[in-house]
């Protein structure tokens, strides 16, 4: 609790960290723009804060919120872009059979953890991926509706079954990102 | 002698509510701005181009 | 446009005149005497009576009114009855005292039902978490301003108090 009341609490970090706050360690270009903008929206929320308890009377918040929609709105639609992918693809990289590459990636187990992993974010093989080269993930899903997030990229994107949905980072450091994957149970 | 007619205070309260506001506001927003939001970024910024020294060493080398 | 609202001033002027006329006279003074601490005991119809009876008699020009019917008029509009009424003495510390009782009641019902739960994970004790400091410091991971950035003080991964034996 009291880590709450130091300043730690600004600090980031590449994986979740205890009480953590704010944002993890950005490693793409999309991430910093997103901390950019959440920065940007918070500016005028603070605004907000400290002057509407006196302006209350005479203004409504609706004015303010007016001015954080333009840069908002200018970063939304500059995220969106898709860059072409390297030429690279992981099919593309054969292994000595000449096969595909293909594999299965399970949450470690309690039981099987080492010492000092991270429960719950550890698997078994991880997803390896240059760093400085435009990468695109497609994803889908098999039974249920999932979701594909890792924080410290700056992406999620929905796995629905039957539907293919795409995604680019480009990854501006080595390091170990974790993600979850969220997943819905059937409705 | 009589006093002066007091009117204007809707108008005086207001503007005075209002630049309170609006000065409060935004030298705090400044203040996250410039205290926690600019060190940040440049400190983020230093660690790359320290990243990237390091690369075009390792290119050389 | 003109005719019509001269018209209806002199309409209004005519009734108000007559009005005036009903009540010349004051109000007795046993009517009034010690209004503030009789008003609530009046019944409503007297109450409705004597405030009737005193807006009639302020619509008058106001020099002619007496004191007592200024102050029991005052004491009736805005008076400390009814819904301006003054708390009763050691309102607040009941209600500081229900607030705590509740506060209480839901603490305890929360503390019964954490010692019902089951054990922390294996990863919640102080060892551990120091182990994933240095495993995460070997990743290179949050170089940037956690754990692995330059003069990084704080304590990482660790929340929790050493593992008992």
């Amino acid at each position: 609790m009291l880590n709450l009341l130091s300043l730690s609490f600004l600090s980031s970090c590449d994986s979740p960290r205890p009480w953590g706050l704010y944002f993890q360690d950005s490693a793409t270009p999309q991430m910093e723009g997103l901390v950019e903008l959440h920065d940007n929206i918070m500016f005028y929320l603070v605004i907000i804060l400290f002057g509407s308890p006196i302006s209350h009377k005479y203004l409504n918040h609706a004015l303010i919120l007016i001015l954080i929609a333009f840069p908002s709105f200018k970063l939304l639609y500059l995220m969106d872009e898709v860059s072409d992918p390297a030429i690279y693809q992981y099919p593309d990289f054969l292994n000595t059979e000449d096969e595909f590459i293909e594999f299965d990636s399970y949450l470690v187990p309690e039981s099987d953890l080492e010492e000092g992993a991270l429960r719950m974010l550890e698997v078994d093989n991880r997803v390896i991926i240059p760093e400085l080269t435009h990468v695109r993930f497609i994803i889908t899903a098999a039974d249920v509706i999932h979701s594909f997030a890792c924080p410290a990229l700056g992406i999620k994107c929905d796995a629905y079954p039957g539907r293919l949905n795409q995604v680019s980072v480009l990854i501006n450091r080595e390091g170990v990102f974790y993600g979850l994957t969220e997943q819905w149970p059937k409705l | 002698m009589p006093i002066k007619p007091i009117t204007g205070m809707l108008r005086r309260s207001l503007v005075l509510d209002i630049s309170v506001a609006f000065g409060l506001g935004t030298s705090f927003g400044y203040l996250f701005w410039y205290g926690y939001h600019v060190p940040a970024v440049r400190k983020r910024d230093l660690y790359y181009s320290k990243l990237e020294d390091q690369r075009a060493a390792n290119a050389a080398a | 446009m003109l005719r019509t609202s001269l018209l209806r001033t002199s309409r209004t002027a005519i009734v108000r005149s007559s009005l005036q006329t009903r009540r010349a006279h004051a109000i007795s003074n046993p009517t009034l005497a010690n209004i503030e601490k009789r008003w609530e005991s009046m019944p409503p119809n007297e109450q409705a009576e004597l405030w009737m009876s005193l807006r009639d008699r302020m619509k008058t020009n106001w020099v002619e009114m007496t004191l007592q019917e200024k102050k029991a008029a005052y004491y009736i509009a805005f008076g400390a009855h009814g819904p301006r009424s003054v708390t009763p003495p050691g309102e607040g510390w009941k209600v500081a005292g229900y607030t705590a009782l509740g506060v209480g009641v839901s603490f305890v019902i929360f503390v019964a039902i954490r010692m019902a739960a089951g054990p922390a994970p294996l990863t919640m004790n102080r060892e551990y978490q120091e182990a994933t400091n240095e495993y995460l410091k070997a990743q290179n991971s949050e170089p940037l301003s956690g754990i692995s950035s330059e003069g990084y003080v704080g304590k990482g991964q660790v929340q929790s108090s050493p593992k008992q034996k």
